[in-house]
């Protein structure tokens, strides 16, 4: 059940009732010694029953990764010696098992197919019929930096399993993340968590105008690219190229405005997570873009990938190789096709160029500055567009396409248009007033001005919203 | 926690009268304002005239030369309600508003497998219909095929998501002249020419039932107040696939109504006569018409 789903909304108000209705603790006192955490109990619940509305069957890898996990690292932290590696090892692969099957079976199948016909051989295994399970990559990730945390000595294995499996089953984040950290959320879930008006209010805003960017801006635009996306040889190379600039802004919309909802239930329910974003396209760099996109899988992929490989702390041949497999994995880790990992391999090898270079963390003001915003943004744009296409040979047909002719791209519906520019014009206006002018434009912190934003932001979203337009690009992951 | 709710509850109050003043607003814009689509649209639901009714997809609204037909048949008026993207579930939604204030004698309509006969989630083609939601059939047949509908049509702004902005460009189109009918002035592109036509006929599996059942009961219950309906499936360019019209044509037969095929017509050889591979373009609409309007003698 995903955010923008009518049944959540209908859904979300009860499970935040009944959650603060209930008391944070019960027990611990000489009638009942042992302390019992009702809210923790029915966040689980809650969890579990909105995951099995789904595929109700799939509960059972969500709880397996649980189990294996918790025990794991409990069982990590009791061995002491050499064989603490192998034992990390084990847990880890039996952790990424269903990941690696629901996942990248048919992928292996169909690269091993194609490896052996090409020698002449035709062997295929039988494929699986199987969808995969929603938010698998999220929670395995999260469940597996837990594990690592553990043997890494970052963190305590957690004696708790309610506290645990709250972790790792989280409803807010179990869909599409962000990937929080032991560190971060644990904590969390032991305190005593008490309403505070303040945090209540800060979720309601970032609710609202994730909703904004799902729905009026990322599905609206999804409308455009998939028309020119599912025919792009019948459009115009100018058409082509403003199909991808949207698309960089769709995922975006897209995939921002999921996390945002779900920093902002997560704040409703007395929760902070990680901020996914921090306003993207004003990279200057492809390295500056991986501190702004997905911060948690960046994270993750750092504290877990890179680092482990020798980090920086290396000579400059192997710290670019450490880099290059870092964006493989990442790009392994966001599908099982070719184009996954070509748009994973633009990135590392655009990130190796700008270290080369000694871009990567060079400080730029006034029009250079805007040029290299301008820079990333193509490339990154370049990349979304084998992040898009189903196959390797679209992807470069697609590109070449783009580069043929000269002309004004086509509306396709106008109407559609002036939404694609409203959308646009506010989200630019925001970002670019947090990005460059924060202590600007006070009057907008006035509380009637507040107070006239989110009533026009919620009736632009049932005014222009894509509504039931169904899942997030990431869901997928 | 209770500032936090009574300011929820201030929000929603705020939002409750900007969405009826809206809707107030949007309709008035519909039905008095709008001209083109949307004064069709609601010209068809509220005030139809005319003795013939086309309707159907882009392709009725594309091919139907209404005043043709009109002359052609020498009845009173027709008039052309095809809807871009659209099939039998938004059409049956419509007929319910129609049959309360006119009966017209003859109702054409156009057969499009992908809106008539594909399984897909219906939910987008009863799109159209959530500003007439007002109307109690419409309203029960929308709830009826999505329970969740009940509560949201309850927003005027959700009724008209994303069509207001469709009355306010209509408002400063200029009138409609041609009965809903709306010439293509395209011409089918060389490299549509160019691809290769697919000689496997496309066999539709599996059948939406909830299209079919709105077929079935469009034409009983018009049937029953003795309207003429005759389906229609009009041409497509000859390098479009082909599609397998068997349930069509055996439903025709149990119903008792025509069905007029041009699978096999001349008109599909002839890509001067194409806006695009499933449209005629103004030329061919007219020679289409006027085939068509020979044929449909044969019945009335």
């Amino acid at each position: 059940m995903t955010f923008n789903s009518f049944i959540f909304w209908l859904v979300f108000p009860c499970i935040f009732i009944v959650y603060w209705a209930l008391p944070d603790r019960v027990g611990g006192g000489s009638l009942c010694k042992e302390e019992i955490r009702p809210r923790n109990w029915f966040l689980i619940l809650a969890s579990y029953l909105l995951y099995a509305n789904w595929k109700p069957a799939y509960t059972l890898i969500l709880l397996a990764i649980t189990l294996l996990t918790y025990f794991g690292a409990r069982y990590i932290e009791a061995k002491e010696g050499y064989r603490k590696w192998g034992i990390i090892f084990t847990f880890a692969t039996l952790t990424l098992v269903p990941l690696l099957v629901f996942k990248y079976y048919h992928f292996v199948n169909e690269s091993v197919w194609s490896l052996l016909s090409s020698c002449g051989l035709r062997y295929e295994l039988r494929g699986l019929n199987w969808a995969i399970p929603v938010g698998i990559s999220f929670y395995t990730f999260q469940a597996l930096g837990y594990l690592f945390d553990v043997y890494y000595k970052k963190e305590k294995a957690e004696k708790s399993f309610i506290d645990y499996a709250l972790f790792v089953c989280f409803f807010p984040q179990i869909f599409s993340g962000p990937i929080s950290k032991a560190g971060e959320l644990l904590p969390q879930i032991k305190e005593k968590r008490v309403f505070k008006y303040e945090q209540g209010v800060q979720g309601l805003k970032l609710l609202l105008w994730g909703m904004f960017l799902k729905l009026v801006m990322a599905d609206r635009l999804g409308l455009y690219v998939d028309k020119v996306v599912a025919d792009y040889a019948m459009y115009s190379g100018p058409t082509c190229v403003l199909s991808a600039i949207f698309y960089s802004l769709q995922i975006y919309g897209d995939f921002a405005g999921y996390s945002l909802m779900a920093v902002g239930v997560a704040k409703l329910m007395g929760f902070d997570l990680i901020n996914n974003f921090k306003r993207p396209y004003f990279s200057v760099s492809i390295t500056d873009f991986w501190r702004r996109w997905h911060i948690s899988l960046s994270r993750w992929l750092k504290d877990y990938v890179y680092i482990p490989m020798g980090g920086s702390r290396c000579s400059k041949l192997r710290n670019y190789w450490n880099i290059f497999v870092t964006f493989l994995v990442s790009g392994i880790w966001h599908g099982a096709n070719w184009t996954y990992i070509v748009w994973g391999i633009i990135h590392g090898v655009a990130q190796i160029i700008e270290k080369a270079l000694g871009l990567n963390n060079k400080e730029t003001k006034g029009v250079w500055r805007f040029v290299r915003i301008v820079v990333t943004f193509a490339i990154v744009t370049l990349a979304w567009v084998f992040f898009r296409m189903p196959t390797l040979g679209d992807a470069v047909a697609y590109v070449g396409h783009s580069f043929s002719g000269f002309g004004i791209p086509e509306v396709l519906s106008v109407t559609n248009f002036a939404i694609y520019v409203m959308a646009i014009a506010i989200v630019l206006f925001k970002e670019t007033r947090e990005e460059f002018f924060p202590t600007k434009f006070c009057f907008l912190n006035n509380r009637y001005v507040r107070w006239a934003e989110y009533v026009v932001i919620f009736c632009l979203i049932l005014l222009c919203g894509a509504l039931d337009s169904g899942s997030f690009i990431y869901g997928s992951f | 926690m209770k500032k936090f709710l009574i300011n929820i509850a201030i929000f929603f109050a705020i939002v409750a009268v900007v969405d009826f003043s809206l809707g107030k607003v949007f309709y008035w814009l519909q039905s008095t304002k709008a001209k083109g689509r949307t004064h069709t649209e609601y010209y068809v639901c509220n005030d139809l005239k005319e003795d013939i009714l086309i309707m159907g997809s882009s392709r009725a609204s594309h091919h139907y030369v209404a005043q043709m037909i009109a002359d052609s048949l020498g009845m009173d008026g027709c008039y052309n309600g095809g809807q871009d993207g659209n099939g039998i579930v938004l059409q049956y939604g419509r007929w319910k508003m129609i049959s309360k204030h006119h009966l017209p004698k003859v109702i054409i309509y156009d057969i499009e497998p992908a809106f008539d006969l594909v399984l897909d989630d219906n939910v987008r083609y009863i799109d159209r219909l959530k500003p007439f939601a007002d109307d109690k059939d419409v309203n029960s047949y929308i709830t009826n095929l999505y329970k969740t509908e009940r509560l949201k049509l309850e927003s005027r702004m959700y009724r008209y998501n994303y069509k207001f902005l469709e009355f306010a460009s209509d408002c400063v189109r200029s009138s409609d002249v041609n009965y809903g009918y709306i010439p293509n002035k395209k011409n089918i592109s060389r490299e549509m020419i160019k691809m290769e036509h697919s000689p496997d006929m496309v066999i539709i599996d599996p059948i939406d039932n909830v299209k079919i059942d709105c077929l079935k009961k469009f034409i009983n219950e018009a049937g029953n107040k003795g309207i003429k309906v005759i389906l229609v499936s009009s041409p497509y360019w000859k390098g479009h696939v082909d599609y397998d019209l068997s349930v069509i044509k055996k439903m025709a037969a149990e119903e008792g109504v025509p069905f007029i095929d041009f699978a096999t017509s001349e008109i599909r050889e002839n890509s001067d006569w194409f806006a695009d591979s499933m449209h005629l373009n103004e030329e061919g609409a007219k020679v289409f018409t006027r085939d068509l309007c020979y044929r449909i003698k044969a019945y009335l």
